[in-house]
């Protein structure tokens, strides 16, 4: 499997990531795949184009950071840090298995190349803003990315951290939210309304960008543009489906953390068949 | 050295400190006086992020995770109980080199009522793993804890009150993490085992049971975790009663931890628990309430013949 080198197309990795994704949800007794499928093309556009990282030195201390602060999206956080050579494929086969590295919300120090355990909503953008800071004492100052869902923002902490950033003139923090619309519940706006995201984060001191979350190019493109104005965090407002990419898991809330018959996941590999089959966890 | 309280000796240990590790940064919520000397000297390397304790430790957690030695320092309430979660799982579970400091905490801020008063940090603090738990009995064991724990690679939660507090150790004194300093060898009735600013208490108890021909045993139990249950056991093997003295809650801290030891290694004394009592406390100055909860000297010292003589 080609590991985020050039050759390959990102639209077709991602195809392959989301492959991982569903094959570790047959593994496991339930998941939450649809969170993951939702994030793919944005991890994908990171790991394969925008990030400064280096998978065979996953401590290299001049390494731009991610963080999933949307800890729930671990299966996607996994998946693509295999395809991107941080550790085998097959290495997956052990999600939320008893002793795993792999359990359902990232263990930095058990997985290489996650940054910062996650799981408890809205404590990672506190972590970015630390890190990002901390970059002000490095020899060449690195990047931060966290990727939040739109629910997660229902959490204070987030809007504290929001605050800080901008205050501290924290540039090199790019924050990303992950718009599907959805939340444990249901819609988002139904839940606790979170519109308009946009005004929002620019009247917290933020440059903003909107973009389609499933278009590898556009975010590519995007994101190789941070910070979007100097002196200010970036935040990218990335829509997208819930789901992504298997017809009978998009859109359906009800299925945040779910369980997967073979069957499902059989249908979910064969919509998925369009890219290269290579490296998947067998 | 001359220190005038326990802020005093940590904001020293903060500067020399600092002086010695450029890596160390000290983080604020609103409370920059904790840190201000440090500030003032290393600019660069102060943050005050505002009223946002949950921010404050997530921050301090993410610098620490990029080789930075944080130091966070508030209110010991909002310090310890409002990020919790952040302590938990940001620092403990991720090991990252976060120092917290916790100040006016057990019931110094009395007269401000409940919401300002820290008494069951301890307690709490002590259930998250790779946390170390101190809190020092007088300024001059403020200044060697702090640098203590800054020398320690690991998170550590520091707590102290805001009063005034007696000299106990003299300059040069020794300090170890996790390890009990016996500052009175008594007889085989009874040992007063205190932490932070109780034992000066404890002192002045084993001073007054003197007077009773009561040779009290007096034990300084400055780091809560990792407990020095080696000497704690050995105590409990030494004397018929013991006496936990903490300006905290009965539940979760020194009197629990001690009860739990001497529990399991069956050391055969009886232990009476000496703290704040299941309830929310009466409005009332430190020394008020610390009258309440049976905790000055005079108290201490007539619960401990009582101990002796049941």
């Amino acid at each position: 499997m080609k590991r985020g080198q050039s050759g390959v197309r990102l639209e077709d990795q991602a195809r392959n990531v989301r492959r991982l994704i569903m094959e570790m949800a047959g593994l496991a007794d339930k998941s939450h795949a649809v969170a993951a499928l939702s994030e793919v093309d944005i991890l994908v556009a990171l790991y394969g184009s925008v990030m400064r990282h280096d998978p065979t030195n996953p401590q290299w201390p001049e390494r731009d950071r991610f963080i999933l602060s949307k800890g729930h999206g671990a299966e996607g956080l996994y998946a693509t840090l295999a395809w991107a050579g941080y550790y085998d494929p097959s290495e997956l086969q052990t999600y939320k298995r008893y002793g795993s590295k792999f359990a359902g919300h990232p263990n930095r120090l058990a997985v290489p190349g996650v940054e910062a355990s996650t799981g408890a909503l809205g404590h990672g953008l506190s972590l970015g803003v630390g890190m990002a800071l901390a970059a002000r004492y490095a020899a060449r100052p690195y990047r931060v990315f966290v990727l939040m869902g739109d629910g997660e923002l229902n959490e204070g902490q987030v809007w504290e951290a929001a605050m800080t950033a901008a205050h501290f003139h924290v540039e090199n923090l790019v924050g990303i939210v992950d718009r599907n619309g959805l939340q444990n519940d249901g819609a988002c706006g139904s839940i606790l309304g979170n519109e308009p995201l946009e005004e929002k984060w620019r009247s917290f001191g933020w440059e903003c960008r909107t973009v389609d979350g499933h278009d590898v190019q556009a975010l590519s493109k995007t994101m190789a543009g941070v910070p979007f104005r100097p002196g200010k965090p970036s935040m990218v407002l990335a829509n997208t489906i819930k789901g992504r990419g298997v017809s009978f898991l998009e859109n359906r809330y009800e299925l945040h953390y779910a369980a997967y018959s073979p069957e499902q996941v059989a249908r979910a590999l064969t919509e998925l068949s369009g890219g290269s089959k290579e490296g998947v966890a067998r | 050295m001359t220190l005038t309280d326990m802020r005093d000796g940590f904001a020293q240990a903060l500067l020399e400190e600092g002086e010695r590790n450029e890596a160390i940064v000290a983080l604020a919520a609103d409370t920059v006086k904790r840190i201000s000397r440090f500030a003032e000297r290393f600019p660069g390397r102060a943050f005050n992020v505002g009223i946002a304790e949950q921010n404050l430790v997530g921050i301090a957690a993410g610098m620490a995770l990029c080789g930075r030695v944080p130091v966070v320092s508030s209110i010991g309430t909002f310090m310890s109980m409002r990020c919790y979660e952040q302590v938990r799982n940001d620092v403990g579970y991720q090991k990252a080199n976060v120092k917290i400091v916790a100040t006016e905490c057990g019931v110094s801020q009395g007269s401000l009522g409940i919401t300002h008063m820290a008494v069951e940090d301890m307690g709490i603090m002590r259930c998250i793993p790779n946390v170390t738990v101190v809190a020092p009995a007088d300024p001059y064991q403020a200044y060697l804890a702090t640098k203590a724990i800054l020398q320690q690679d690991g998170a550590a939660y520091m707590r102290f009150g805001s009063e005034p507090t007696r000299r106990i150790y003299e300059n040069g004194a020794r300090f170890e993490l996790g390890r009990v300093n016996i500052l009175r060898r008594g007889g085989a009735e009874v040992a007063l085992v205190a932490v932070g600013a109780m034992v000066e208490v404890a002192l002045q108890a084993a001073t007054l049971l003197s007077e009773d021909g009561v040779a009290a045993w007096v034990a300084d139990v400055h780091t809560l975790k990792p407990l020095d249950a080696k000497a704690i056991g050995e105590l409990a093997r030494s004397v018929r009663q013991m006496l936990t003295l903490e300006e905290h809650v009965v539940t979760g801290g020194l009197g629990s931890a001690v009860t739990e030891v001497v529990a399991a290694e069956s050391g055969g004394c009886t232990i009476r628990r000496l703290g704040l009592p299941d309830e929310y406390l009466p409005v009332g100055s430190r020394q008020e309430l610390l009258d309440y909860c049976g905790l000055t000297a005079e108290k201490v010292r007539a619960s401990a013949l009582a101990a002796i003589r049941e």
